[in-house]
């Protein structure tokens, strides 16, 4: 095991590996920060390039844009409130907010930290789980799924904070959108009005990008000015310093990014529940957990923090099952795996057993992508920042252009275009009414996850409940979920009692 | 606390109507795929009703909303969160922006993108951002350019519009996608 750490160490220095994860950085963080594209859709246009390529300067390649995507997704999310990809919609929550103070640097800083000690929280949790990884990928079933997607759906409720009912309403609303499609177990086509665009369901970019970036861009555009408040006066803004700022908020809450690491981590290992689960799980932990969880959703940097660090330790994590079993976590990793097998290599105990250098080179190569682009992130993050000065509509047209772009290059489908427009029409009048977006999107991703574990577990024990007992992982996941969602109503029966009972 | 028909009530109407549209779509398929949308689709009409009943009596939507609050709400103050959002923009404005949406949408869906995006940011710099008409068609051009060019080395086959034919291969031609 030292062996190949050191012999992959080694394979670092060399200038061609540098250059390759420079290049995947370029690669990664481009494509991150143009709404709709991502991981999947770099991964797989870089793909067939490295046919012919030196194996170990392809996992390097896949590295840097593997590392750098989430924070490239990160910057826009900040200063447009337009998600590069969808996990980074839990970043605009706080993200925005902070530009609007004219804190960008701030925000980007902190994004660039967090993505950081992430990175190397998730190649932690990577090496260290290497040897043990097959009991916890085979321990989770249909059944421990449900419970803990039960456990994130729980969170509807407290995400809903300022506005309870409409909350609630908006998480079912998005629940239900996500029902629209094929349904594979009954071979059955459900809410989908004839239409054979909607056999696939609403699909996930166009509805994401379309909910957040459409409606926030209708919502600035139509206000106009600029991103920053104009009650912040511009020249007492210090974007330099604001980067230093950044980095404090990450590295004086070693808590708070070691649980966003270890959550982000465990769930990259469970093979389908993917960086969007990871990014709005850790947010909600997060803000459960905090001692100001009023503040979140209103530029509070642990937001943030805990967003992107989940996000990107998620890699880590995902990574696991993909070289030890072929099992890929998540779309992304499952092209990585096409890069595996394009390159003579078959994930699993073989690959274990001969080739762990080359593993060993891909998690060190996404730790040192992820300072490389932190660090060029930081850099920028003064200039980048100084767009949220620029007016509002002279950004709007080509975000607009972008949004079309990247939502039509997912699956080159023009009605993916259509689709965005119609949820942020959507989505601007929820905003406008008072209905918060971030239930919506927790219904909509979280929802048939829920649902297609349900009716698995249903399935094998036909049609008994009492899997959720007799598993023990899934009995304490829903144990959980129940726990978080009364414990807050019995103490404020008791709060109300006490209160009728006081003279 | 409103309690008059206005966009918020219509909104929620339609949000009634969607709800239960899906809720009777349900019966028609099988047990187990039915839980979900009626545990979701339920508990969703539920809370529109306090929502619509509380336009006729604004306590019933005040004591839920304190009621969910005490419980989940973690102290946070819903009223003073409220007051601190911004005011929304009027509606002829949110109007005109929506319809520069759709309208792009439109010439991209007939003529595709090659010829609309330039056009677009140029007309709409001039129209809507009132830059000089020589600074805005320069920035699209410009613009315009490096993107269909990134595109096109990445091998992405941008959309070229279903009106017929007029530059072969970049404007017009394209097979109308099954709706």
């Amino acid at each position: 095991m030292l062996d190949s750490m050191a012999l992959a160490i080694e394979r670092l220095a060399d200038p061609q590996a540098l250059a390759m994860l420079l290049t995947g950085v370029i690669i990664g963080t481009t494509f991150g920060a143009l709404p709709g594209l991502g991981s999947i859709v770099a991964l797989s246009v870089v793909l067939p390039f490295t046919f012919g390529m030196d194996p170990l300067a392809a996992m390097y390649l896949y590295a840097g844009i593997m590392s750098s995507v989430t924070f490239g997704g990160s910057v826009p999310a900040i200063l447009l409130n337009t998600p590069g990809t969808p996990p980074n919609a839990a970043t605009c929550f706080d993200g925005y907010p902070m530009a609007k103070r004219g804190e960008g640097a701030r925000a980007i800083s902190v994004s660039a930290t967090s993505c950081l000690v992430g990175s190397i929280g998730g190649a932690l949790v990577t090496i260290a789980l290497l040897p043990v990884i097959k009991p916890i990928v085979f321990a989770f079933g249909p059944p421990e799924f449900f419970g803990l997607v039960v456990f994130g759906l729980v969170m509807i409720a407290f995400a809903s904070r300022a506005n309870m009912v409409k909350g609630l309403v908006g998480g079912g609303v998005g629940l239900m959108l996500s029902l629209v499609g094929y349904s594979e177990i009954y071979d059955t086509y459900r809410y989908t009005l004839g239409s054979d665009y909607l056999w696939d369901g609403i699909p996930l970019v166009p509805f994401v990008v379309g909910l957040f970036a459409v409606s926030e861009l209708i919502t600035y555009t139509a206000r106009g000015g600029t991103t920053v408040s104009h009650d912040v006066s511009e020249t007492k803004i210090n974007w330099h310093g604001q980067i230093i700022t950044g980095i404090h908020d990450v590295l004086s809450r070693p808590v708070q990014w070691m649980r966003s690491a270890a959550i982000g981590a465990a769930i990259g290992i469970i093979p389908g529940l993917g960086g969007s689960v990871a990014a709005f799980m850790s947010y909600f932990v997060g803000m459960q957990r905090a001692d100001d969880p009023e503040s979140y959703g209103k530029g509070n940097v642990e937001g943030i923090l805990c967003a992107e660090t989940a996000n990107d330790a998620k890699e880590g994590g995902a990574l696991l099952p993909t070289v030890a079993f072929g099992l890929p976590g998540s779309p992304d990793m499952a092209i990585l795996l096409g890069g595996f097998v394009l390159h003579g290599l078959e994930p699993g105990p073989d690959l274990l057993r001969n080739h762990m250098d080359l593993i060993y080179a891909l998690l060190f190569g996404i730790v040192i992508s992820q300072v490389i682009t932190s660090g060029l992130g930081l850099a920028a993050a003064p200039w980048l920042a100084r767009l949220s000065l620029l007016p509002n509509r002279w950004i709007a047209p080509f975000v607009l252009v972008l949004v079309f772009v990247g939502t039509f290059m997912v699956r080159t489908n023009i009605l993916d275009v259509a689709m965005a427009i119609a949820a942020g029409i959507f989505g601007y009048l929820m905003r406008r009414y008072g209905f918060p977006l971030i239930t919506i999107a927790i219904g909509y991703i979280l929802g048939p996850l829920a649902e297609k574990s349900w009716i698995q577990s249903m399935q094998i024990s036909d049609d008994s409940l009492m899997i959720f007992v007799t598993e023990p992982i899934a009995l304490v996941l829903l144990l959980g979920a129940l726990a978080t969602l009364m414990v807050p109503v019995v103490l404020a029966l008791r709060k109300s009692r006490a209160r009728g009972l006081a003279p | 606390m409103k309690s008059r028909i206005d966009g918020e009530f219509v909104f929620v109407l339609a949000l009634v109507a969607f709800v239960i549209a899906m809720l009777v779509a349900t019966l028609e398929y099988p047990p187990l795929l039915r839980y979900t949308p009626y545990i979701t689709g339920g508990l969703t009409l539920l809370f529109l009703c306090v929502l619509l009943a509380g336009r006729v009596n604004p306590r019933i939507l005040t004591w839920t909303e304190a009621a969910l609050q005490d419980m989940w709400g973690g102290g946070a103050d819903g009223q003073k969160l409220e007051q601190m959002a911004e005011p929304p923009s009027s509606w002829p404005a949110v109007l005109r922006v929506m319809g520069y949406a759709v309208a792009y949408l439109l010439a991209v869906y007939l003529v595709g993108f090659f010829l609309v995006t330039p056009v677009f940011i140029s007309l709409y710099l001039i129209a809507d951002a009132k830059v000089r008409p020589a600074a805005a068609i320069s920035v699209a051009a410009v613009l315009s350019f490096l993107l269909i060019v990134a595109l096109v080395n990445l091998h992405v086959d941008l959309w070229i519009g279903v009106a017929p034919e007029i530059i072969p291969d970049y404007v017009g031609g394209a097979i109308p996608p099954q709706l």
